[in-house]
């Protein structure tokens, strides 16, 4: 389990934490992100690469939780 | 994952440090320039001596242009709230820390142009790439314009942050004509269409698309991560302009001559709005 927090991050800097915690294992990663587009992008990203995503909107943050 | 805490902070610190701490507050006290009593002089002898160092290290010609700041942060914002101007351009890296990031992040909204080149996951940077971007963003439109103007155009833009995609439909709009681009015919920097397939975008591409994406269309063939690379704002991205066919010839003839890139990438027809084929 893993935890990537890129709150107040922009883009594409959310996607590259995620790539970085996708490429070491350790699933199911959490990413918490602010903005729609920071969830979109990072959902692609690990989509790209092999990923299922699923997102929970909690307030006005996203949670995106990562798996192989 | 084991936080060395490292990089910002060190300890322990160097043979020295400790006892030069030491002997400033118990053996000088003092002040700098305050007045010219013994452990003033002193104080500003320290301080005059560390300022010569650091020239020295820098090789920096005159030691009263060190400025010494109370950390690296604080440092890092007077550097670049300082030097930096609106229409400045900044090329780093993307490993960069908070205190370099969030100052330069708060420039761009002031109209810094920021170009952030993409490291690997592995928190590596291709040189290849940064050359590249540095190269081309380095590039002025002045000489383009200079071969342009000898053979006469209908109108131009520069390319920069809306993106080929938002200029494009600007120069468009304000001509009341549509412009059709060929994709294949669009050139890209090294590095470019790689990232864009890893889905590496900026925030300003989002922006870009929901500015403009009503007013463009897309062949069905173009893949999603083309779209958004022609949505990605550009810190210098050249100049498009539309001339008569008839003088199609003479412009490229001219850029070949003097050596200059130049590529064919559309046609204006009747309509409005912006297509991509």
């Amino acid at each position: 389990m893993a935890t990537v927090d890129a709150r107040g991050l922009s883009c594409p800097q959310p996607v590259i934490l995620t790539r970085k915690a996708i490429k070491a294992g350790g699933f199911p990663i959490e990413v918490l992100v602010e903005t729609v587009t920071s969830r979109e992008n990072v959902r692609r990203a690990a989509e790209k690469l092999g990923c299922r995503v699923d997102v929970e909107a909690t307030g006005n943050e996203f949670k995106l939780t990562v798996t192989k | 994952m084991i936080y060395f805490d490292n990089a910002a902070t060190s300890w322990p610190k160097p043979p020295g440090v400790a006892e030069a701490m030491v002997h400033f507050i118990d053996d000088v006290g003092a002040n700098r320039g305050r007045s010219a009593h013994r452990l003033a002089v002193e104080s500003g002898r320290i301080v005059y001596g560390a300022r010569e160092a650091v020239a020295e290290l820098f090789k920096a010609s005159d030691p009263l242009r060190v400025v010494f700041g109370h950390n690296v942060t604080e440092a890092l914002n007077l550097a670049l709230r300082g030097l930096l101007h609106a229409g400045d351009h900044v090329v780093t890296s993307s490993m960069e820390h908070n205190s370099m990031m969030r100052p330069l992040r708060a420039l761009e909204e002031q109209g810094v142009e920021l170009t952030v080149v993409q490291c690997s996951p592995e928190g590596l940077l291709d040189p290849a790439g940064v050359e590249a971007a540095v190269q081309s963003m380095k590039k002025l439109n002045r000489d383009a314009a200079h071969l342009i103007q000898q053979v006469g155009a209908n109108a131009c833009t520069d390319i920069t942050g809306f993106a080929l995609l938002g200029h494009g439909y600007e120069m468009a709009e304000k001509s009341g004509v549509r412009l059709r681009f060929h994709v294949e015919q669009l050139p890209f920097v090294e590095g470019a269409v790689q990232y864009a397939d890893e889905w590496l975008f900026p925030g300003g591409t989002c922006k870009n698309e929901q500015a403009y994406e009503h007013k463009v269309h897309f062949a069905p063939t173009i893949p999603e991560e083309m779209q958004q690379l022609l949505y990605t704002p550009e810190t210098s991205g050249g100049l498009l302009v539309a001339l008569p066919a008839d003088r199609l010839t003479r412009l490229t003839g001219l850029f070949a001559d003097e050596g200059r890139p130049c590529w064919i990438v559309g046609e204006v027809t009747e309509g409005e709005g912006v297509e991509v084929a």
